[in-house]
């Protein structure tokens, strides 16, 4: 699992690359609680590179949607597809967080 | 198909052969399947099958094998006689607690607790027999 961050037109977009699971989870949560913490008013968590995800995965991005909105922000997933996509939708988290690609969809 | 053309695995039962692991079974499971009719277009299935593998391993990485050395897990892959994809993954590790495990609750936004849930959504039947070794079969029609 990769992970980068970057700026576009005032949203913190984080790229996660590869899976991200039980294992990997634990590299990324410091990141995470970072992200959390920093204030952006627009998070965008780009899964386009992303190959498969876990519950835990899963966890961790529910985790990060749900601080960013406490603190009155907004957080969305962007680009899943396939095994990741498959799962959003099991859980219902399609529509949650992602719901501009949702409702295209 | 015969059970002689069954796949078989053993890897060990601790998180970091997670990856490895997912990897192996989803190509046992491509090589079971070129064996069939219907080969061609099955992703979905293969979607399905890694995601209730992927959850099954990390329940007995982390829990069942919890209190002790990291065990085996013996995984074999077949077509049962329906011609079902079947996954059967077998731990000599702690048993786990299927009949009352409680569903999430989507609505809340679980951010834990849904691996037995997702188990059962993928997989048209799954089967858990506790016991030394407990016996978990994922069983998926071919598309």
């Amino acid at each position: 699992m990769t992970y980068t961050t970057s700026l576009e037109n005032d949203a913190l977009v984080l790229y996660v690359r590869g899976e991200l699971d039980a294992v990997s989870v634990e590299e990324i949560r410091e990141s995470l609680d970072r992200l959390a913490t920093a204030g952006h008013r627009t998070v965008i968590i780009d899964l386009s590179g992303l190959r498969v995800i876990d519950s835990s995965g899963v966890g961790s991005i529910v985790s990060l949607y749900k601080r960013v909105r406490a603190y009155g922000g907004h957080a969305s997933v962007r680009g899943a597809k396939d095994q990741p996509l498959a799962i959003f939708k099991l859980l219902k988290l399609d529509r949650v967080l992602a719901p501009e690609e949702a409702v295209a969809a | 198909m015969k059970k002689a053309e069954a796949i078989h695995l053993k890897v060990v039962g601790q998180l970091d052969q997670r990856d490895v692991t997912l990897r192996t079974v989803s190509e046992a499971c491509r090589v079971v399947l070129s064996r069939t009719a219907r080969a061609a277009n099955q992703t979905g299935l293969l979607d399905s099958v890694i995601s209730a593998v992927g959850e099954a391993f990390n329940n007995i990485a982390v829990h069942g094998y919890r209190d002790e050395a990291p065990g085996p897990v013996e995984i074999e892959v077949a077509l049962d006689r329906r011609g079902r994809l079947a996954v059967e993954m077998r731990d000599y590790g702690r048993s786990f607690d299927f009949v009352n495990a409680r569903p999430p609750d989507l609505d809340a936004l679980p951010e834990s607790g849904m691996g037995i849930f997702i188990m059962n959504k993928v997989m048209d039947e799954v089967v858990y027999r506790p016991g030394r070794p407990n016996v978990l079969k994922l069983v998926k029609r071919l598309t």
